[in-house]
């Protein structure tokens, strides 16, 4: 990393200026594969054309330091152009999926302040176009399509680009000035919007060299969709800072696909999820012998916790195990894991890397905490402050970022145990969030749009065990009177939250029953819930909070 | 079993996985993800309840065969033998 050249960092510059002058100009830095599997290639030089082109588009638009851009974009070349020429600017960009339904897509654009949106013409039509009075904010949305009509009060944003100079000079941004948004979910209340500075640049890189083994020239595959943080901070920046080569592929997963992209694009470091593994290993290892993995140098998990089985079966189907790793949106970067110079213990989340200090602790009030020191405990997973992705603040609730954080600790919400030799296992959540597909789902999110049905009086939502996505998403619904627990009404219901929240958060189970335990308070208890889901005795629960 | 009741049984798994999607309305030649959000863990349901409903063992390397609604019914006559 060099720094701009008048001081001050900038994300961007470290990921592709800096390369565009360098020895890398003429390498391909993204390759992005379409939906039929066709290569679209950009040099370090072509991505710093587009990005100045489109950090001009936004200068030209007057678009601030502070301003928000939002993409809603699949995996197409205009998202990344989009991101990086954000950070050029010295905007904040806040990349978001695009599998999400229109009530996520509302909350975040509104709670994120989008003033501009790059986005596509289907998906305009689907999902911002009947949300555009509720976006006041919002005053310009641009729309990737080419050859097709814009839609009335949007623009062409390659008509912008090619109007729009390629040369730009970087914002002068420091390390702390902001850069990213993403959403996350909580128990309670909205999404909570993680911002991260553009320090954490020196964590993407070092956390990449160190956790996936990342060299320059490498062909290196993030599966992630930039829409979740691994996408943008692995999937988008890391690579591009080390100068390696992104592979990008536009279409949804599919395990056959996947074996012919590693092969045929000679993939030498892939990050991927347990839910993706998983269901290659459906396809069986006599197809996956077939193809050629004698590229694959490297590959690592993250998203869910990985079980020994997929280790192992990494080495046996691809030639290498599966490095699993852990970290949050709040983190920026990966904290813990097995790391290419360390022996793998399947099924451990791994080791801290270098420089970053953890603890397992106890709470025990809302201002102190206890390490344990003694290993082979479980407790709340934390992480001393002060490293360079740490997240600088949760939009709008500074309340909520200051609880995070205890005595110079961040608690992460995640129940580890450490063993003898110092590695890390995840155990469980302290709060109710879902681990779902490599998502982490909040409950109330789904909740509040089923109980925005009149059908609905009252609603809780757990995750329970799934073999494939590790948890799986159902809604217990208490009906209001006049309504029948019929089948038709849980179709309805079950359409109603797919179409409101798209196939990534909407529950995949929906169950009737007669009413939701509850605290004293009014919490949902779902810890209760989910032991009924389970047919576990509710008996071992803590009987202060069975106040049913 | 005739090839109606093959098509109403994919129907049935498809919209036991997506009830939002409207079978009137369906292209039967184009890819169900072009038409509806549907995502992986989605499609693999709707495979599973095929399997499911027609007591067929369907390969993973089949599975892109059954991505249009008349992908689908091809690929279970010739299953089926009808």
């Amino acid at each position: 990393m060099s720094g701009l050249p008048n001081g001050g960092l900038n994300i961007a510059h470290e990921a592709v200026d800096r390369h565009a002058v360098g020895s890398h100009r003429h390498q391909v830095a993204i390759r992005c594969l379409d939906a039929s599997a066709t290569p679209r290639d950009f040099t370090y030089l072509d991505l710093w054309k587009l990005t100045n082109q489109f950090a001009n588009v936004l200068q030209q638009l007057q678009v601030a330091g502070g301003d928000c851009v939002f993409t809603l974009l699949e995996r197409v070349p205009e998202l990344y152009i989009t991101v990086l020429g954000t950070l050029k600017k010295g905007s904040v960009v806040c990349p978001l999926f695009s599998v999400y339904g229109p009530e996520p897509i509302r909350t975040r654009l509104i709670s994120g302040n989008a003033k501009v949106l790059v986005t596509s013409k289907r998906l305009y039509e689907n999902k911002i176009e009947p949300l555009r009075q509720s976006l006041p904010g919002l005053k310009y949305i641009l729309i990737v399509d080419q050859d097709q009509q814009i839609p009335l009060s949007c623009d062409s944003f390659w008509q912008l680009l090619n109007r729009a100079s390629d040369h730009f000079t970087i914002s002068s941004t420091k390390p702390e000035t902001p850069a990213l948004l993403h959403f996350t979910s909580g128990t309670t209340g909205k999404p909570k919007g993680v911002m991260h500075v553009h320090n954490a640049v020196v964590a993407h890189c070092a956390s990449a060299r160190y956790a996936l083994d990342l060299q320059p020239g490498d062909i290196f595959w993030c599966t992630a969709d930039p829409g979740w943080v691994t996408g943008t901070s692995y999937g988008i920046i890391a690579p591009l800072v080390i100068g390696a080569t992104l592979l990008v592929d536009e279409a949804e997963f599919d395990p056959m696909r996947w074996c012919q992209i590693l092969q045929n694009y000679r993939v030498n470091v892939w990050y991927t999820a347990p839910t993706a593994i998983r269901m290659m290993m459906r396809l069986g290892n006599d197809l996956i012998c077939h193809y050629d993995f004698s590229s694959l140098r490297f590959a690592a998990s993250v998203g869910e916790p990985l079980n020994a089985e997929l280790v192992l079966w990494g080495k046996e189907a691809f030639g290498t195990p599966f490095h699993d790793s852990w970290w949050q949106t709040e983190t920026g970067a990966i904290m813990i894991a097995n790391y290419a110079r360390m022996e793998i213990k399947p099924g451990s989340m791994g080791k801290p890397l270098p420089g970053v200090e953890s603890a397992v602790i106890q709470r025990l009030s809302e201002s102190e905490i206890k390490v344990i020191d003694v290993p082979e405990q479980n407790g709340e997973l934390a992480l001393r402050r002060g490293w360079p992705s740490m997240f600088v603040g949760y939009l709008d609730d500074e309340e909520r970022y200051h609880r995070c954080f205890i005595n110079g600790w961040y608690l992460t919400g995640d129940i580890v145990r450490r063993d003898i030799d110092g590695y890390f296992w995840f155990i469980g959540r302290v709060d109710d969030a879902i681990k779902s597909a490599g998502h982490l789902i909040g409950p109330y999110e789904i909740e509040r749009v089923l109980l925005a049905q009149d059908a609905v009086a009252d609603a809780g939502v757990i995750g329970i065990p799934d073999p494939i996505i590790n948890e799986t998403v159902k809604a217990y619904v208490v009906l209001n009177a006049g309504y029948n627990a019929s089948n038709e009404l849980k179709c309805y219901l079950h359409a109603q939250t797919r179409k409101a929240l798209g196939p990534a958060v909407a529950p995949r189970e929906i169950e009737f029953c007669d009413k939701l335990p509850r605290t004293c308070s009014g919490k949902i208890m779902r810890k209760l819930l989910r032991a009924r889901a389970l047919g576990l005795p509710e008996r071992d629960l803590p009987t202060l909070d069975l106040n049913l | 079993m005739n090839q109606k009741q093959v098509k109403k049984e994919i129907l049935a798994a498809l919209l036991e996985v997506a009830p939002e999607i409207d079978a009137r309305t369906l292209d039967h030649d184009k890819n169900f993800r072009d038409q509806y959000p549907l995502d992986s863990i989605d499609f693999l349901h709707f495979v599973l309840n095929i399997e499911k409903r027609l007591d067929v063992k369907i390969l993973e390397t089949d599975y892109p065969k059954l991505s249009s609604l008349n992908g689908s019914i091809k690929y279970l006559r010739a299953a089926l033998c009808l």
